[in-house]
């Protein structure tokens, strides 16, 4: 990478971590995704800034529009961890977190159970989310969305062309916006996931697969993929891109509405989950509790027992000491 | 050579092949189970630690409970509404007339679906928005309507059970209407003109010589309720929660997502055990008319 003038900064910083792992880095972030909240246009005229903001929204458009759902969530722990994406909005912005730093649960704090609390109120308390939200994972999330039986729905980028694509969605594009991840107590923190791509150290050639590699990752593919509307006469559209440069190019912002732009500004504070072999038994029984929770479960008891399980386990791993 | 050697060259190849793709396996599966076995570290299998998995799974792991409980209810749930329904069934087919070979065909078509489909199917019928049999309850029962039926524990289970009930049904109702027709038709005639009602026929005497098929009905459908896997991951994936999480489903996420070999190992092994009694209950009763001193 220093030899031909590559450095991680060219990606935000949550994309590079997750290609990252202890400070070394394994591979590109070649295609990534911020979240967003997308909403119907034609429903709501200003899309909500705060959580708090959205569930008074909310409970506007049951009365205004009660055929319709005002929020598509997705609590259903489908071995994805899927719930946990907007759950850690509502953590880290709240200053919690996932692990302390000798990997003990922190989710466990006064501020993480009150955060947790408040995120599964959407659905108990304030009942501003589809009521089939329990059942869904995030596709059938969307699927409810593009059928516009949600109004709302806060989720990868990617999706937006699905969004208003005739053949599997009931919305034009005029009928749909996106916005940044609504605020929770005065602090946005998005969750960002990525799919690096690396060299295997078994590969008998890897000078080849380096420059291949460079290719695939070089900026101005990366911004051509996101202008190109049509390829040998099919067409396309993509708003995927990964690096800082295309993020703000003012002619990749034209040619996707300006997505571009509203992700960048969640990509300015956004985190990623742990990196630790152990993280998919952990994050399971956490996905599992919140599920649970949604359900009607006391969320207290759930993410105390949630954290003696991960302790334990962690502890039986020798992570904790 | 001598024929007694010669028997034993021509069952050599199929006793490799068991030896290669079961013995082998199994006996490497139990030696996996004693040690730390975690695939996301070097030097797999890593060491030696002695009956600790087993431990874990009994003292530590209240999962391995929650799926052992699950099993248990899955098992006797599939096993006996699946052996009642399907001898109704069978009693009603096995008279006979013009339409039983069109029906006995269409009843092999849900047999003959692999349980992955079935359970995305169930999963797409169930959808609480756009599935089939969500709205269908919901129209039979209006307060149904309203129902998310993967989203709830019970009802999840409830759908779970429906899908490997209905997958299941017509094999076992072949196998009964195979059963009913060895039942002499004499002992039937010669009740019937002593003036018994169709229950006491049924009762006294169909009842009593259909035992020996039940009870291999009942010991293998039970060994495959008992490992049922593909069909629960497809439709619930364990969930709501860990509401329909059954052992094997347990096993799998342990060593293959979680990369805890060594531990699913010891699982995988601990569900052997009900497995060994139950076949060696089904060899009794499937062997025991034909050892040659009987």
């Amino acid at each position: 990478m220093r030899r031909d003038g590559i450095s991680m900064s060219r990606y935000p910083e949550a994309f590079a971590r997750s290609a990252q792992f202890e400070n070394e880095t394994l591979g590109f972030p070649l295609r990534a995704h911020p979240q967003l909240l997308f909403y119907r246009k034609d429903l709501i005229p200003s899309p909500p800034r705060t959580w708090d903001e959205l569930v008074t929204l909310g409970k506007e458009l049951k009365q205004s529009n009660p055929e319709i759902s005002p929020l598509a969530l997705y609590f259903n722990n489908d071995g994805n961890r899927q719930n946990l994406f907007i759950w850690l909005n509502f953590l880290w912005a709240a200053g919690a977190d996932i692990f302390n730093p000798d990997w003990t649960a922190a989710w466990t704090s006064e501020e993480g159970l009150q955060a947790t609390a408040d995120y599964i109120a959407l659905h108990t308390v304030h009942e501003v989310t589809n009521p089939n939200s329990l059942a869904f994972v995030e596709q059938d999330a969307r699927q409810s969305f593009m059928q516009g039986n949600s109004a709302m729905i806060p989720v990868w980028w990617w999706a937006y062309s699905g969004f208003y694509n005739p053949d599997t969605s009931t919305l034009s594009k005029e009928q749909v916006g996106f916005t940044g991840m609504p605020s929770y107590r005065g602090r946005t923190k998005t969750y960002a996931i990525s799919m690096p791509f690396s060299i295997s150290s078994h590969s008998r050639n890897q000078d080849a697969a380096w420059e291949f590699l460079k290719w695939l990752s070089n900026p101005d593919l990366d911004k051509k993929n996101a202008v190109e509307r049509e390829v040998k006469g099919e067409p396309i559209v993509n708003n995927v891109v990964t690096h800082i440069t295309s993020l703000t190019d003012p002619e990749v912002n034209a040619a996707n509405d300006g997505i571009q732009t509203a992700a960048w500004d969640s990509l300015k504070e956004s985190g990623i989950m742990p990196q630790i072999p152990e993280w998919p038994e952990v994050g399971d029984i956490l996905s599992a509790a919140i599920a649970d929770a949604a359900a009607g479960g006391n969320v207290r008891e759930l993410m105390l027992a949630a954290a003696e399980r991960s302790d334990r386990i962690l502890r039986r791993a020798g992570r904790i000491k | 050579m001598r024929d007694d050697r010669l028997k034993y060259l021509f069952v050599l190849p199929a006793v490799a092949v068991v030896f290669a793709t079961a013995v082998w396996p199994l006996a490497e599966s139990l030696r996996l189970s004693f040690t730390v076995g975690r695939l996301n570290r070097p030097g797999f299998p890593q060491g030696y630690l002695g009956l600790e998995n087993y431990l874990w799974a009994f003292f530590e792991e209240p999962a391995f409970w929650n799926s052992v409980r699950v099993t248990a209810l899955y098992t006797f749930a599939t096993v006996s509404l699946t052996t009642l329904i399907a001898l109704g069934l069978a009693l009603l087919l096995a008279p006979g007339g013009r339409l039983r070979g069109g029906v006995q065909t269409l009843l092999i078509l849900p047999f003959a679906m692999s349980p992955a489909l079935i359970g995305v199917s169930f999963r797409f019928m169930f959808n609480p928005e756009f599935g089939l049999f969500d709205a269908f309850f919901g129209f039979l029962l209006p307060p149904l309507a309203e129902v998310s039926w993967l989203a709830d524990p019970a009802l999840a289970f409830s759908v779970c059970v429906m899908a490997d009930v209905w997958g299941w049904i017509p094999f076992l109702t072949l196998v009964l209407i195979g059963g009913l027709a060895a039942v002499p038709r004499e002992t039937l005639e010669a009740a019937a003109v002593d003036g018994a009602s169709g229950w006491r026929v049924f009762k006294d005497i169909t009842l009593p010589q259909l035992v020996p098929v039940l009870g291999v009905v009942v010991i293998l459908k039970s060994v495959f309720s008992l490992k049922t896997f593909d069909q629960v991951y497809m439709l619930t994936n364990g969930g709501p929660g860990t509401a329909t999480q059954t052992l094997s489903h347990y096993v799998y996420f342990n060593g293959l997502k979680y990369g805890q070999l060594g531990y699913s190992a010891a699982v995988a092994w601990l569900m052997v055990v009900p497995m060994i009694a139950l076949t060696w209950l089904y060899a009794r009763y499937v062997f025991r008319g034909s050892r040659p001193d009987s």
